[in-house]
């Protein structure tokens, strides 16, 4: 087929000025992507998040998965505490202390008991799942941003279980243990309000 | 001669109907369509799948005729509008004992598997909102369709779960199905909760 000079001129104008196509813009995929991002966009949930795979990573055992199966279980219990509106004193401070304590594990390559380990980690994700829950409410599809967020939690995990599995290199070690360092340090911004 | 024929053929366009042109698709489509986009429905039966994938290799297919004939009876039911009081709650709390069972990696007994596969298609046919084959304001045949498409989506779901479950031997892959049972647990019951209180 013969393409006329003015072709490409009338293609790109029309590329310029085209809308997007928006056959479907149902409030599930919104409520999805706003519980997805709300783990992420809140960087002291995200340091802890990611301390959490990190220490798992370094136990290692079942630790390595025991951790991220416990967190969203006992982080769901809170949730719905959240949900249900019943106050929990200092959330906030306990979600900044989580990233203090986690990341100091990490840098110490802490190496506690598996009980206490879980109850640390168990410990730190009631905070982190009463401030997700107390969020359900205004959600528009409470079930879709649940989704959304618990899915971008594990994932968190996944991501700093998979810094930790850098520790099997002698360099390695030293970028898990400067992870863990600038999670505690972020961790303490928080606290401090600095963050 | 190519741009008289880009004439023609500019000038004799008609709308482009992507959708809906075989008679009585869309009708399956609709029912098809109902499980994936019943957020709640679709979370059960993809534990339900789960569990059974994880459960002995004979308890599959006994668990999949159970799901499909419930689905029926329970769209069925709906239709003669008997409907299950709390419906809803029950959905979210059958997932959550799923979701940690697959967690615990539990492998349920066969009798167990079966009773969890009737009460899901129980459960998801009378959420589905599928209007009775009376031959009224519906079709009969459309009503069918669609009551096939659900049933379709609901064996689809399970089936494609619990191949998923059934295929992760590894270690590796055996705590990825610990990591997604705990995440349908709190996806559960942090919406149960909420709906309880709410």
């Amino acid at each position: 087929m013969h393409v006329t000079p003015r072709f490409p001129v009338i293609l790109a104008a029309l590329l310029l000025s085209s809308t997007p196509a928006l056959a479907h813009t149902g409030s599930e995929l919104g409520g999805l992507v706003s519980g997805f991002m709300h783990p992420i966009t809140g960087l002291d949930h995200v340091v802890a998040m990611v301390a959490v795979g990190l220490w798992g990573g370094i136990l290692g055992g079942s630790l390595l998965w025991q951790l991220p199966v416990l967190f969203p279980l006992v982080m769901a219990l809170a949730g719905a505490a959240g949900a249900a509106g019943i106050p929990l004193p200092g959330v906030e401070t306990g979600i900044a202390f989580s990233g203090i304590v986690l990341g100091l594990m990490v840098l110490a390559a802490a190496q506690p008991s598996r009980r206490a380990a879980l109850a640390l980690v168990g410990a730190f994700a009631v905070f982190h799942g009463h401030a997700h829950g107390a969020e359900l409410p205004e959600a528009a599809n409470p079930l879709v941003f649940a989704i959304g967020f618990v899915v971008a939690t594990g994932l968190l995990h996944l991501a700093g279980i998979g810094i930790g599995m850098l520790g099997q290199w002698p360099a390695g070690k030293i970028v898990v243990r400067a992870a863990g360092a600038a999670i505690a340090l972020t961790g303490g911004a928080f606290l401090t309000g600095m963050a | 001669m190519i741009r008289a024929a880009l004439f023609v053929l500019a000038i004799c366009a008609t709308p482009a109907y992507a959708h809906g042109t075989l008679p009585g698709g869309g009708g399956f489509y609709s029912g098809f369509a109902h499980p994936f986009l019943a957020i709640d429905q679709f979370l059960l039966t993809f534990a339900l799948g789960m569990t059974i994938g994880n459960a002995h290799r004979t308890v599959v297919p006994q668990a999949a005729l159970c799901l499909m004939a419930a689905a029926l009876a329970g769209m069925w039911l709906a239709s003669a509008g008997i409907f299950l009081p709390a419906a809803g709650y029950v959905v979210l709390a059958v997932s959550a004992v799923l979701g940690i069972g697959l967690a615990a990696t539990i492998r349920v007994p066969g009798s167990v598997a079966t009773a969890t596969a009737i009460a899901t298609g129980l459960l998801a046919g009378i959420g589905t909102d599928v209007p009775p084959a009376t031959g009224g304001a519906v079709p009969a045949f459309a009503a069918y369709l669609a009551q096939a498409g659900v049933v379709s989506a609901l064996f689809l779901i399970a089936m494609n779960a619990a191949a998923l479950s059934a295929a992760m031997t590894h270690p590796v892959l055996a705590v990825a199905r610990r990591v997604i049972g705990s995440w349908v647990a709190a996806i559960a019951v942090m919406v149960l909760a909420l709906q309880l209180t709410g």
